[in-house]
């Protein structure tokens, strides 16, 4: 009798409420993740607008080589010289693309007031330190439109 | 008295959509099998109950996760093929459904009233579309669907009066909960597949998918939570109370009918509240079908220039004309059935079958259009893709073993 308590219990627990709240973790999570890392401005370099004001279309285009130097960038803070209108950062998960960590790249003014502009993610951005205030995806991009 | 006032909106948030949208689904086909299954077995079979509900909890979720980064039904028309079928798979089933509540409910009322279940048919019919049409906005429809969502609590306060009376039938109802009986697995195979097909809900599922003005993960999460809270209560107590007077008589009920006839023996309270309960039921999935129903075709039709969400798909023409070609629909349902099989004894039982394995065929076809959609989103998660994969091959494995033993 307490064998079959006991397995129902764990079925009820594996099957029925572990998915149940192992999803509610990850979502509030990663929404508590999305909510930090936009539209924050940082050591008074000015306002800076979140993702959803740009207004641009953006088209990222993917395969890329990997580069190691990149995870370390994660973790910096804005140059003293640099005076970035928008950081944005892609997560390469959604791009399909073959950089491994986060890839960073600044929009100049003009970009910024265009209607639309394509942002070009390249390898070559690496050595600028950077905050992460931003985040952008295909799907971010295409709701915009 | 701020505070108050403070309790009766986080109350009103946590009796929302997915609250609704939960409870919505049960209707006449699971009050049928729980019935069935408290009359065969007991206390034995509950743990499906709970199971079969936690489940439909966790598409809901998904489904909530598609609305909010997806954009809604809207934004299942990337795939237009997808979005096709998936559009005339919830038709479908959604009509069996509102069929199969209409029948239950004609007869449960017909046995009361002594009139032909036919005439009852089409009232129910003409009160249905005229709640949904007649409602001045979304808000007095989700008031009134809140109201018959609550009126499931009838089940449970008839269940609890018991309880209270007979304490030591608490820890069987506990050990029928939580206990796993392997040996009893092969010998009611089926009935638990019946379980589990009855709680295909698909519209519960589009009820999340609608456009949002704000969304909270946290909210809707938690009133999902609640939903399934309250429909395991109800749908265990409609159980417990056929095993209470069915199984302890050796009587196997094969209709909700069955059970409402023995009630009398919980007291005289017990058999208007029950009728009160079914009626509640299948009112609130018929209406819940209806603007489902409403919303799908005029976001089909949708131009560019309409505002997009459910409050101007019920008040456009288009609601008012889909709701009566459901309704007439599904009262074309109850005739065929009738002229068919209506000679059979069983024609009740035999109804409520065959229109179960039209909803469980035809019914998946949100489930996979939110769990394609679910692996766009930022929320995607293996471990949960992975479970959905899992128990979206359950389901299939259920409605096909459904269909070859029907």
């Amino acid at each position: 009798m307490e064998a079959n308590i006991l397995l129902g219990l764990s079925i009820y627990t594996l099957i029925g409420l572990a998915p149940l709240l192992y999803n509610y973790y990850v979502v509030t999570r990663r929404h508590e993740e999305a909510k930090r890392k936009q539209g924050i401005g940082k050591d008074g370099e000015g306002k800076v607008d979140s993702t959803s004001s740009i207004g641009t279309t953006v088209q990222i285009k993917s395969s890329y080589p990997q580069i190691p130097q990149f995870n370390s960038l994660v973790e910096g803070k804005v140059g003293d010289k640099a005076i970035p209108l928008i950081i944005l950062v892609v997560n390469p998960n959604d791009l399909k693309s073959d950089i491994g960590r986060l890839v960073v790249r600044y929009l100049t003014s003009k970009e910024k007031l265009e209607k639309s502009s394509t942002m070009d993610v390249s390898g070559n951005d690496a050595g600028v330190n950077h905050e992460v205030i931003g985040i952008a995806s295909p799907v971010i991009a295409e709701a915009e439109a | 008295m701020p505070h108050l006032l403070l309790r009766k909106q986080k109350l009103s948030k946590l009796i929302g959509l997915g609250f609704i949208s939960t409870c919505s689904g049960l209707e006449i086909t699971n009050i049928g099998v729980f019935t069935y299954i408290g009359s065969a077995y007991g206390f034995k079979l509950f743990w499906t109950i709970l199971l079969s509900a936690t489940i439909l909890a966790f598409f809901q979720q998904l489904a909530y996760i598609v609305n909010v980064e997806v954009g809604g039904l809207p934004g299942f028309k990337k795939n237009r093929m997808l979005y096709n079928i998936m559009l005339l798979g919830l038709y479908l089933a959604n009509i069996a459904t509102m069929t199969a509540n209409i029948v239950g409910v004609s007869v449960i009322f017909s046995s009361i009233l002594g009139v032909n279940y036919a005439y009852i048919a089409v009232l129910i019919g003409i009160i249905a579309y005229a709640i949904v049409v007649g409602a001045k906005g979304l808000s007095e429809i989700q008031r009134i669907l809140t109201i018959l969502t609550l009126a499931l609590a009838s089940y449970i306060y008839l269940a609890v009066m018991y309880m209270i009376q007979n304490p030591k039938v608490i820890l069987d109802v506990v050990y029928g909960l939580f206990s796993f009986d392997v040996k009893l697995l092969s010998s009611s195979g089926l009935d638990i597949i019946a379980v589990f097909g009855a709680a295909a809900a698909p519209y519960a599922l589009i009820l999340e998918l609608v456009p949002l003005e704000k969304a909270s993960y946290e909210e809707e999460f938690a009133s999902i939570g609640l939903g399934l809270f309250f429909t395991s209560l109800a749908g265990i107590s409609i159980s417990f109370l056929s095993a209470i007077t069915l199984y302890s008589n050796n009587v196997v009920a094969t209709t909700p009918q069955d059970l409402l006839v023995v009630l009398g023996d919980l007291g005289p309270l017990a058999k208007p509240l029950f009728v009160i309960g079914v009626t509640a039921s299948s009112l609130l999935a018929i209406i819940a079908i209806m603007i489902v129903n409403a919303y799908v075709i005029y976001e089909y039709r949708r131009k560019p220039s309409w505002p997009r969400g459910l409050e101007p798909a019920i008040h456009s023409p288009i609601s008012r004309d889909v709701n009566l070609q459901a309704i007439i629909a599904s009262l074309l349902g109850v005739g065929v059935l009738l002229y068919f099989i209506g000679s059979n004894p069983n024609w009740f039982v035999e109804s409520i079958k065959l229109l179960s394995i039209i909803i469980s065929l035809a019914g998946w076809t949100p489930l996979l259009a939110i769990i394609y959609y679910y692996r766009e989103t930022r929320m995607r998660d293996r471990i949960v893709e992975y479970v959905a994969y899992v128990f979206f091959t359950l389901v299939m494995v259920v409605n096909i073993m459904g269909l070859i033993y029907y």
